[in-house]
């Protein structure tokens, strides 16, 4: 469903992306990690068209999206971003709403959305006065709303309660058994090894280590298989990690 | 709900609806009525001015439009690809961003108030029926005009370079180039469209200076520049002589970080120059600077840039009165940058280049008057307790009243047939009492905002 070879990109001097390379299948998980500020969510702009890559490919769905995300490709997809800007001036369900009629979509859905992640109560309430979890609830029914494909999720579990985590876990992995494909970018490590079934972990730019998740308890000193893995690699650990 | 539908809704939320979602009622009614007002009392002055000087009527009606399409283009500017960026987010086509933007226009109050107040102005004070004919065109060719760059900007924005600006020049260039064509064609007397090439010239000067202002400065808001703004205000917050350090912060505002305020008075003139020559300068500047000052200065620098200067260390108390050394040093600058205009006066008058003494005059004293006024209504009007900056009903009526005052004062100083002397003499009097008494508030109020800051250091230690 999704191919990178060889992706770069730069902010003017600052090389931010260099030589990505990886793939995810349809009905994989996959968990982009790493340290902050090492491009992640960079990443996720760069694969969903808000910034142009300087060099490589990217495929989704079969098709070349490097230069350019056609309108199919753009109805596949479907991206969880901050409400910046007018919108946040928006009600929730104005925001949601006007989502859902660039889609054809009828308002029965945003209820049912609504009614789902636990923010009925403040649909009529403007974006900009409602609190962290409820936006994210917002961004992230925005970004599903039109069920697509392909799904990219920048810290969805970020500020939100142990409830609509579990609805969106709940809801994550009912979307990779229908066949398609998931990005997540977190920082929630043991959410990650729950629900994710494959991982890349970027440093300095590139991917630095990259395979597959096993659903694992966490050991004696309470630290998971990934956070381990994820420790070694940035932290500049000789031994080559591996989940088993 | 169907994607038009969705597009149209957007659209009323932007022009209306998002005022009325922050219950911002008054700057629904600025933005949609005063604003219009605005623009067309500034035409009703450049009419005025112009029809009563050695311009051709003509002229009258199709400079405001020259005028509003290059502030259109300077202002603007920053927001010319609204609704273009909803692309990069949904699946949305070009044709779907033009209607979104054609039902922002149409569903827009403001854009009939300003366009209706011109048609009244050149109708009822010009007796020209023609200037239908002509206004009509213009704003076709104005809003073609804005929409291709409009487009054109969202083509080039990924790269930031003056490409952008270079493509809108010359699609300006030719647009503007057919209209006389096209005018021509409709048997329109050549002396109803002459000035439409000074709004050619004006347009293209406009975009010349954007290409040389992104080449020469480019866009440099980088961590480093947050870092010396810091330290300047750490400095200017802990030092007794902290005036001298405001001055100095504010002059590296201005020329680092906001060098517009200064290039746009020296592109104005240049504009004005190829308009109309000297003489166009001498009696337009006395007219449109008092205005500008009163409308940017009084509107915008004193309330809604104040974040870009409000100072990272203070606290919510003292922005206050940090806004009110701000204003104070801008009037300072502003009257410093008028007394030289002045000078030059004197000496072109010496010189026996041009009779602007009078004009400059006026400048002055429309100065002196103003930038205390504006500094002081938009401390007490315009921002609220909580901080946020916004238009209040009481606010819009003192500026409105200070907007009385200097046509007034143009009246009253008309009428009195001032002595050219004695009107020096007053106009130096009052920029030197302005002067001192912003140098005065800013003592005063340094000394107040130590004060207070050594009260609650002594509350902290206790």
């Amino acid at each position: 469903m999704i191919e990178i070879k060889d992706l770069a990109f730069s902010y003017k001097e600052k090389e931010v992306l260099k030589n990505i390379s990886f793939a995810a299948d349809a009905g994989d998980i996959l968990a982009i990690l790493g340290k902050n500020a090492v491009g992640k969510t960079t990443l996720i702009n760069v694969l969903t068209g808000l910034l142009e890559a300087q060099a490589g490919n990217i495929f989704i769905c079969g098709e070349d999206t490097t230069k350019k995300l056609t309108e199919t490709i753009k109805s596949k997809i479907g991206v969880m971003r901050p409400i910046v800007g007018v919108f946040e001036k928006m009600t929730c369900l104005q925001y949601l709403e006007f989502v859902a009629g660039l889609y054809g979509i009828s308002r029965a859905k945003i209820l049912e959305l609504s009614e789902k992640y636990q923010f009925s109560s403040e649909l009529t309430r403007m974006i900009k006065k409602c609190s962290t979890g409820t936006r994210k609830k917002v961004e992230f029914c925005a970004a599903i709303i039109h069920d697509p494909l392909v799904l990219f999720l920048d810290e969805p579990f970020e500020s939100v309660d142990p409830v609509v985590v579990s609805e969106i876990k709940e809801y994550i992995r009912n979307f990779s058994k229908n066949g398609r494909t998931i990005l997540i970018t977190s920082h929630i490590l043991d959410i990650v090894q729950n629900i994710c079934t494959k991982y890349i972990i970027i440093d300095n730019g590139t991917v630095v280590h990259s395979g597959e998740i096993a659903n694992s308890t966490p050991s004696a000193n309470d630290v998971t298989e990934l956070e381990r893995i994820l420790l070694e690699t940035v932290n500049g650990n000789e031994k080559e990690p591996s989940i088993t | 709900m169907k994607k038009n539908q969705a597009l149209l809704k957007h659209s009323l939320f932007y022009t209306i609806g998002q005022y009325i979602a922050e219950k911002s009622i008054s700057a629904l009614v600025f933005m949609i009525v005063f604003e219009a007002a605005l623009w067309a009392m500034l035409s009703f002055f450049i009419n005025d001015q112009i029809s009563n000087s050695m311009f051709m009527r003509c002229s009258a009606f199709v400079i405001p439009i020259c005028f509003k399409c290059f502030f259109a283009i300077i202002e603007k500017y920053g927001e010319l690809s609204i609704g273009f960026n909803l692309k990069d987010y949904f699946p949305i086509k070009n044709k779907d961003i033009i209607k979104l933007r054609l039902y922002s226009k149409i569903l827009n109050p403001s854009e009939y108030f300003f366009w209706a107040a011109i048609c009244f102005f050149s109708f009822k004070l010009f007796e020209l029926r023609i200037a239908f004919i002509v206004l009509f065109l213009a704003t076709l060719v104005y809003y073609f005009v804005f929409e291709l760059l409009a487009f054109i900007s969202y083509q080039f924005e990924k790269f930031e370079s003056p490409v952008k600006e270079i493509m809108a020049l010359l699609i300006s260039c030719i647009l503007f180039t057919v209209m006389p064509a096209i005018l021509n064609y409709f048997n329109i007397p050549q002396k109803y469209y002459t000035c439409v090439y000074n709004v050619i010239i004006a347009i293209a000067l406009v975009l010349i200076f954007r290409v040389l202002f992104v080449l020469l400065f480019g866009k440099k808001r980088d961590k480093k520049i947050l870092h010396r703004k810091t330290k300047i205000r750490h400095i200017s917050n802990s030092i007794p002589s902290a005036r001298w350090m405001l001055v100095k912060k504010d002059l590296l505002y201005f020329t680092k970080d906001k060098k517009s305020v200064l290039l746009f008075p020296v592109i104005y003139l240049v504009i004005f120059y190829f308009i109309g020559g000297f003489e166009l300068i001498s009696s337009i500047l006395p007219i449109y600077f008092p205005l500008e000052f009163a409308i940017a200065y009084g509107f915008n620098y004193f309330g809604h840039d104040n974040e870009t200067l409000t100072t990272i260390l203070l606290s919510p108390l003292s922005k206050k009165e940090i806004i009110q050394e701000k204003n104070g040093l801008y009037a300072t600058l502003s009257l410093g940058f008028s007394i030289i205009c002045f000078g030059i006066s004197i000496a072109l008058k010496i010189l026996a280049l041009s009779d602007t003494i009078y004009y400059f005059s006026f400048v002055l004293i429309s100065l002196s008057i103003m930038l205390p006024l504006c500094s002081k209504f938009s401390i007490k009007y315009y921002h609220r307790a909580n901080g946020k900056s916004r238009y209040t009903i009481r606010f819009m009526f003192i500026s409105i009243g200070l907007l009385s005052i200097l046509s007034l004062l143009n009246s009253i100083l008309v009428a009195l047939e001032f002595n050219q002397s004695v009107l020096l003499l007053v106009s130096i009097l009052l920029a030197t009492i302005a002067i001192y008494r912003n140098c005065f508030s800013v003592d005063h109020l340094i000394n107040k905002l130590h004060k207070n800051e050594r009260n609650i250091l002594n509350k902290l230690l206790q």
